[in-house]
């Protein structure tokens, strides 16, 4: 029987007629990496501040380490670290002031060393967090997180605006984390991070889970092996032509963007280079590429993450 | 409570190493008090004080010792009083107090008719265990003349301290002749530095109100620096704590600064150590620290506490007479200097140190600051929400 440190059942915030959260259930296993995956505005961080104690909930129940509660309070804060979303540190403080600042607030805490070096930060211990770059600041942040050495880490987008390799240098940090049995909810918009990173992911829109499962099945549950990307002007006649040949065309007209959905990689394309010919289409480029979340995301929502 | 203390001190720091803070609140009142100690320097110097006093005289043993007392005070090189003794009170009383309020002199002391006589009563009434008016001596002195107000307080001082039984058994009271005078550039008998250094001293405080915790707090709450330490387990209660000790950490680090440098450099006769000054400074600390907290609860922005710290710096820094004295302002602005705490603070701790004679009941200069504290609280109470920050 699968344990779950964490269950959310129809959780529900309401501001005036915006339903920020609006019947949010869900369950997280100990010692994985949960994701909630969704465009800016889709509820994410309302629902992870809930959960925080930041943000009290209209409606639902929360379940806390086999506790129900209907408000995380100081006692349940002892037992979480968080990442906000947009979180800045005293200037003027040494990383290992800050590290020490909220280490003062816990009765029970991690050696600072310990933490520096976690987080790859030794060399930085005495440098003013005025001075760190991005990702020595976002390393930092997740070494405030667990500084109370918590059982479940919340990191709102912890990766949102550094460049690849401090996003990858964090995800390491995430791993090992899960390495040492420390549960993780996340919360991303970046497809490839939710699935490097995930156990379970939830999709989420408009304030609710609209599909959940792990990367992998989401990804399977589109049916096909292989998506193509075209550049190039498409109209009504050939997109009919293209769902007639059961190939799920999905169009952005903003960015000219047209994607196929395939088993059959060679006959699609022999397909498509017809089509071309008869109907004098200029194609500019062309991907084929395997299926990933966002593409199980516009197949859901008909938009792209990356849109919003 | 180490921990407590611990946060305390990272909040302290972090002012400290904020240039900006560093010099607004640490520096800045510095050299504020030392150009107006440069502005002002024929007064800053403190000189031997000569005041010009008419004593309205009776004949009797007891009057004659009060006399003698004065006459004593007005000898030699390094005299008090310039003393001027009249007997004849019906006669003389109204004539010195017009010399009074056309600064002829600085104070008329009347020993009234029947005082001997009223003194023996007395004194018979309490040996037979009867409790009894004592009989009054009567002190004229300009109201905001500071002159007449240090002559006043001088007096008293004599009085207090005349090792006479009788004086020291019967007390006295004291009637005030009121008048419109302006307050500074007409003698040079006072010390500037006396009269400034408690004023910036609640200049600190007020900066520090302002900006080291309204501004400061503001800060806090929009970069969500205190979104991020509301979500530990941190009690409300204790980061509360934290931050204002923090405060008071900064507030007793620049008031140490600035009595030394009074002290030390200017030669202040006040004593910073004195029960006046600590109870006002305290008062100021509490009235002035809430309205920080007032201005953090209305400012969503840093943007916007700043504009409203500078709307209300400004009039209330210079309308509070912490630099001069503001009872002579036109009534169009009057009641900017009626409803200022600062005011009461100002006028309250310089009647407390003997500086200068508050034209406010002592009650008043403590009941003013202590409402606004409270206004201020209640509002923070309701507005200030530190989870949805």
């Amino acid at each position: 029987m699968a344990n779950f440190i964490l269950e959310v059942e129809n959780l529900k915030k309401y501001y005036g007629p915006v339903k920020a959260v609006d019947g949010v259930s869900f369950k997280v296993k100990q010692g994985s990496i949960f994701t909630l995956l969704g465009p800016n505005g889709a509820g994410k961080t309302t629902t992870i501040e809930i959960i925080e104690g930041l943000r009290i909930p209209d409606d639902g129940k929360i379940i806390f380490m086999g506790e129900e509660i209907s408000k995380v309070g100081n006692k349940q804060k002892e037992y979480i670290g968080v990442s906000l979303q947009e979180t800045n540190l005293i200037p003027y403080l040494t990383v290992r002031e800050t590290l020490d600042m909220f280490k003062s607030i816990f009765p029970r805490s991690l050696d600072i060393g310990d933490v520096l070096r976690m987080i790859s930060l030794e060399d930085k211990a005495n440098a003013y967090i005025k001075d760190l770059s991005g990702g020595q600041r976002q390393r930092l942040i997740i070494g405030l997180a667990m500084i109370n050495d918590p059982l479940i880490l919340f990191l709102d987008e912890p990766t949102t605006g550094l460049d690849p390799q401090a996003r990858r240098n964090t995800w390491d940090i995430l791993l090992e984390l899960k390495r040492k049995g420390k549960t993780i909810i996340l919360t991303t918009h970046y497809m490839e991070e939710a699935e490097i990173l995930s156990d379970w992911v939830c999709i989420m829109d408009h304030g609710k889970i609209i599909k959940e499962g792990d990367p992998q099945s989401l990804i399977r549950s589109l049916e096909k092996e292989s998506l193509i990307e075209i550049e190039v002007e498409a109209n009504s006649v050939i997109l009919e032509k293209l769902s007639s040949a059961d190939l799920d065309p999905v169009y952005d007209s903003k960015h000219k963007r047209l994607i196929l959905k395939t088993n059959d990689i060679l006959s699609t394309t022999e397909l498509l280079l017809r089509l071309s010919k008869e109907n004098s289409l200029q194609i500019k480029d062309v991907v084929i590429r395997q299926p990933n979340l966002e593409d199980v995301f516009l197949s859901l929502t008909g938009r792209s993450l990356r849109e919003e | 409570m180490m921990r407590t203390i611990k946060l305390a001190s990272y909040f302290f720091k972090s002012s400290a190493r904020d240039r900006s803070d560093f010099f607004w609140l640490l520096v800045f009142p510095i050299i504020l008090l030392v150009i107006l100690m440069l502005i002002f320097p024929s007064l800053y110097e403190p000189k031997e004080v000569t005041f010009n006093l008419t004593l309205l005289s009776q004949d009797g043993m007891f009057s004659e010792i009060i006399e003698k007392v004065f006459r004593k005070l007005s000898e030699g090189e390094h005299r008090v009083f310039r003393l001027s003794v009249l007997k004849n009170i019906d006669k003389n009383l109204d004539h010195e107090i017009e010399r009074l309020k056309k600064k002829g002199i600085d104070l008329i002391v009347e020993i009234p008719e029947g005082f001997d006589a009223q003194m023996l009563n007395w004194i018979m009434l309490n040996n037979l265990g009867i409790t009894a008016s004592p009989p009054s001596i009567n002190i004229y002195s300009l109201k905001h003349n500071i002159s007449s107000e240090s002559a006043y307080l001088t007096v008293k001082n004599v009085l207090q301290k005349l090792e006479l039984e009788f004086i020291k058994r019967v007390g006295y009271d004291i009637k005030e002749v009121e008048s419109e005078t302006e307050l500074i550039g007409t003698r040079s008998t006072f010390s500037y530095i006396d009269f400034i250094y408690p004023g910036i001293v609640i200049f600190v405080v007020f900066m520090t109100g302002l900006f080291g915790i309204g501004l400061h707090l503001t800060w806090l709450k929009e970069s969500g620096i205190l979104k991020r330490i509301m979500v530990t387990s941190l009690p409300k209660s204790r980061f509360i704590v934290s931050y204002v000790i923090s405060r008071i950490y900064l507030i007793a680090l620049q008031i140490t600064l600035i009595s030394l440098l009074a002290k030390f450099v200017f030669k202040t006769t006040v004593n910073p150590l004195s029960p006046p000054f600590i109870g006002y400074t305290l008062l100021t600390v509490l009235c002035l620290s809430s309205l920080g907290f007032f201005l953090a609860s209305i400012s969503k922005t840093t943007s916007s506490a700043n504009a409203i710290s500078q709307i209300l710096n400004f009039p209330l820094q210079f309308l509070g007479g912490l630099y001069f004295p503001v009872s002579g302002v036109p009534w169009a602005i009057r009641w900017l200097v009626l409803i200022n705490p600062i005011t009461y603070l100002a006028s309250g701790i310089r009647d407390a140190l003997g500086i200068i004679k508050s034209p406010y009941p002592l009650y008043i200069t403590i009941t003013v600051p202590l409402v606004w504290t409270i206004f201020c609280l209640l509002f923070t109470i309701k507005r200030f929400k530190l989870e949805e920050a």
